[in-house]
């Protein structure tokens, strides 16, 4: 795995006005072969922005329902699309299904301040797609164990 | 201008486009009409405050390793020593009880398959549950900005 991935993974030092340039002693690189590399990691997509990552529980958003969809796999497509077109959803993904234990194909999930906001979103975006499901559960998370960014 | 709409603007105005640049903080104080040490010491706040996890990247997982979510049904009697020991993996990043039979939720990052199906051998000998993966085929949405300001005395 690239060093430099690995130096900037946990973010740039808040001690230093130069933050770079430190990154740059640990991974011996220069100063501009580092922004240089970090800008050609957003350019080819590895990164997919740079900048202040938040955590949500902190600023109120306690409310994440994760919403699990069993979806017609010639639907998908269509479905993940109009889902996504919603504002407030913030992650929509296809994942594997597991026969007989978790039936469900299509995931999104909204983060909000309030339960009974995220619920009335959620009852938007099936009412949207209504037809296209045959079956769902709603996962309200009860509590949160670890988040954290990625580890490589 | 008031500090915590300076919070907001560090916050809010460089989520894509923070400067990459040997004084990153004073491009962002010139931009705000307020000094580089001003700029410097919100971010500080920001992160001792514990809302800012990091200034750094977010990165698109599947271009430099591997990853998947995962669940597993635990009893309830059990959830907090389970959750306890999935987190104790450094591969595991997200971490969550959620209301269902399957009730720990998590997502597995690393840098390769092999690498993981080893983690969760070892997390199923640990905690002597199945666990359950669900690996993304396609995302149509990621979308982790902040949208609105923050409403500091709410906090």
């Amino acid at each position: 795995m690239n060093s430099l991935v690995k130096a900037i993974q946990n973010g740039i030092s808040l001690n230093s006005l130069e933050p770079f340039q430190e990154i740059a002693l640990e991974v011996g690189m220069t100063e501009s072969e580092v922004i240089a590399g970090i800008k050609e990691l957003k350019e080819n997509n590895t990164i997919k922005r740079f900048g202040p990552v938040l955590h949500n529980r902190q600023i109120g958003y306690i409310q994440n329902a994760m919403t699990t969809l069993k979806v017609p796999v010639e639907k998908i497509e269509e479905v993940g699309q109009r889902i996504s077109s919603f504002d407030f959803v913030t992650l929509c993904y296809e994942r594997d299904a597991i026969r007989g234990v978790w039936d469900f194909n299509l995931y999104f999930m909204i983060h909000g301040k309030e339960r009974t906001l995220v619920e009335q979103q959620i009852r938007i975006v099936l009412d949207a797609i209504g037809n296209d499901v045959s079956d769902f559960r709603i996962l309200f998370s009860s509590q949160c164990f670890k988040q954290k960014g990625a580890n490589y | 201008m008031e500090f915590n709409e300076l919070l907001n603007h560090l916050i809010l105005d460089y989520q894509d486009s923070f400067p990459l640049d040997s004084r990153p903080f004073k491009v962002i104080a010139d931009n705000l009409k307020v000094s580089e040490n001003e700029v410097l010491e919100g971010y500080q706040y920001l992160k001792n405050k514990g809302i800012l996890s990091r200034l750094g990247p977010i990165f698109t997982t599947h271009k430099l390793g591997f990853s998947f979510l995962a669940a597993v049904k635990c009893p309830y009697d059990r959830i907090d020593s389970v959750a306890n020991i999935i987190s104790s993996f450094k591969e595991v990043n997200h971490n969550y009880l959620r209301e269902n039979e399957l009730n720990i939720w998590f997502v597995c990052t690393g840098e390769s398959r092999e690498g993981l199906d080893l983690v969760v051998s070892q997390m199923e000998e640990k905690i002597q549950l199945k666990v359950y993966q669900f690996p993304m085929k396609r995302a149509f949405k990621i979308d982790l900005k902040a949208r609105q300001k923050i409403q500091w005395e709410d906090l």
